[in-house]
């Protein structure tokens, strides 16, 4: 089979159709409902955060007068790209339609590692992630909230995800104050989990946890496993948190070092946990013309999906992260 | 990274596969002065005050790695804050840090203020119970706690049906 221009741009055309019918509609992916995807024209962003600074009080005098206590966060550019080459040799004498299907691969990927972007943010820093609008990690034990009374309030943990430090967790969360030094009215609603930590997870959203028994009488003894060689039966006790309505999110980019982070996240308010501000959609560009530079230098053809993004951290107090 | 390790306390837990590890470890007690609000360590949810807190022995380094190594750059960043803060209010202009704890950064190289003032080890906790003791333990309130809900609930339907 000769490749010809023709060919090509019929090819061309079927690749960027199917690109468009995979890349469809924005968004993120499993962690859509904890992200702000902000769509931006400009190099440089910055993103407001507003806190009211008063609060309802008796009207005895003069009224006093609150005002919005803004801050802003920075948002730097970047670019990022991923990138497939294939040697025309490959193209032009595939009879059995491995390349199309390589290509097509190559988006579905792009598709869902579009997430790593966001992922590898939240997890740097050893976990603490970026700089957030009040001047500290995203998560951090001294977010200084309620600055005017010199205090800072915490949305960081090293210990493991528990019941108990899942309640803990809660607990924290729906004290967090303002600067009015108001409740801020935040609640978990969302549990993300590395794969280790699926069971627990699961555990703790559910209405009912199961208790093993085993032969011995003894509950929950786990060392043989559930269906394990003692195992004789089970019951059934009522979770002491009913679940929550909890929505547990299980990634599996929380392996390796993040296998035992977790993070707690409020997603009903106005602000999200995480921003993604989005100056260019994920796009496909493509060197696949006998004439382009890398077919011409090296026999090549490239097909590239480019995207202007930045990840950025939301309102910080909305997640609650277990970082050990 | 380690194996997390996770605390007795909770009925649910006892008995998990984190269990055999910690079985022998003792306890100590830490006196913590906490300057943070919704700190959770180990598994407690803690405000600015004082506590004394069981922590098993091998996580008490996690704990005296949260203790403020220069509470003096605390004082001087609040200072700085303040000095700042009111000359940017005179002036209606934008003041050099956003908070204190801007301040602090900036004075500590990028480092972030430690929420515990201090920790001190204070004394021995309870020595580690055998595992029967805990089996046992764990049964018990596993049943009361059901016993205890199921009795909960009852009134509370028939109530709705009168």
């Amino acid at each position: 089979m000769l490749i010809d221009q023709a060919k090509l741009d019929v090819a061309n055309t079927l690749v960027h159709d199917r690109y468009s019918s995979i890349f469809g509609g924005a968004n993120v992916g499993q962690l859509d409902s904890i992200i702000d995807v902000i769509p931006s024209s400009a190099l440089n962003n910055e993103i407001p955060f507003v806190q009211p600074s008063g609060t309802w009080e008796r009207w005895l005098d003069e009224k006093k007068i609150s005002h919005l206590k803004a801050y802003k966060q920075t948002i730097e550019f970047r670019s990022y790209h991923l990138t497939l080459e294939l040697a025309r040799r490959e193209l032009a004498y595939d009879s059995a339609g491995v390349v199309g299907r390589q290509v097509d691969k190559l988006m579905q990927k792009a598709k869902a590692d579009h997430i790593k972007i966001v992922v590898d943010e939240m997890v740097s820093a050893s976990g603490a992630g970026p700089t957030a609008f009040d001047a500290v990690a995203w998560l951090s034990t001294a977010h200084p909230q309620l600055a005017a009374a010199g205090g800072v309030q915490s949305n960081k943990t090293t210990s493991a995800l528990s019941f108990t430090t899942y309640d803990a967790a809660q607990q924290a969360m729906m004290g967090y104050v303002g600067d009015d030094g108001q409740p801020l009215g935040i609640f978990g609603d969302t549990l993300i989990v590395g794969p280790k930590n699926r069971k627990m997870a699961a555990d703790i959203a559910g209405p009912l946890r199961p208790v093993s028994v085993q032969n011995s009488g003894v509950f929950n003894e786990q060392g043989s496993g559930i269906g394990g060689t003692a195992q004789v039966g089970g019951i059934v006790l009522p979770n002491v948190f009913q679940g929550d309505n909890l929505k547990v999110i299980v990634s599996n980019r929380l392996v390796g070092t993040q296998d035992d982070y977790a993070y707690l996240c409020c997603t009903s308010l106005a602000d999200k946990p995480f921003l993604l501000v989005e100056q260019r959609a994920p796009e496909l560009i493509t060197m696949f013309d006998m004439n382009s530079p890398s077919r011409f230098h090296q026999d090549k053809f490239l097909w590239s999906v480019e995207t202007d993004c930045c990840p950025a951290p939301g309102f910080p107090l909305l997640t609650y992260g277990f970082i050990l | 990274m380690n194996e997390p390790i996770v605390e007795y306390k909770n009925r649910f837990e006892a008995g998990n596969h984190f269990q055999d590890r910690i079985r022998n470890i003792p306890l100590k007690i830490l006196r913590v002065v906490v300057n943070a609000s919704g700190l959770v360590f180990e598994g407690e949810c803690l405000y600015p005050g004082t506590y004394d807190i069981p922590v098993y022995a091998d996580r008490v380094p996690a704990a005296m790695a949260l203790v403020e190594p220069w509470p003096e750059k605390v004082a001087e960043a609040k200072r700085l804050f303040e000095a700042d803060d009111a000359k940017a209010t005179a002036t209606k202009s934008k003041g050099l840090y956003l908070n204190w704890v801007h301040a602090y950064r900036m004075l500590c190289g990028g480092e972030e203020p430690k929420p515990f003032d201090s920790c001190v080890i204070v004394g021995e906790g309870p020595p580690p119970k055998s595992d029967d003791e805990h089996k046992a333990a764990a049964t018990t309130q596993a049943i009361v706690e059901s016993i205890l809900r199921t009795h909960a609930a009852v009134p509370a339907a028939d109530k709705s049906k009168k």
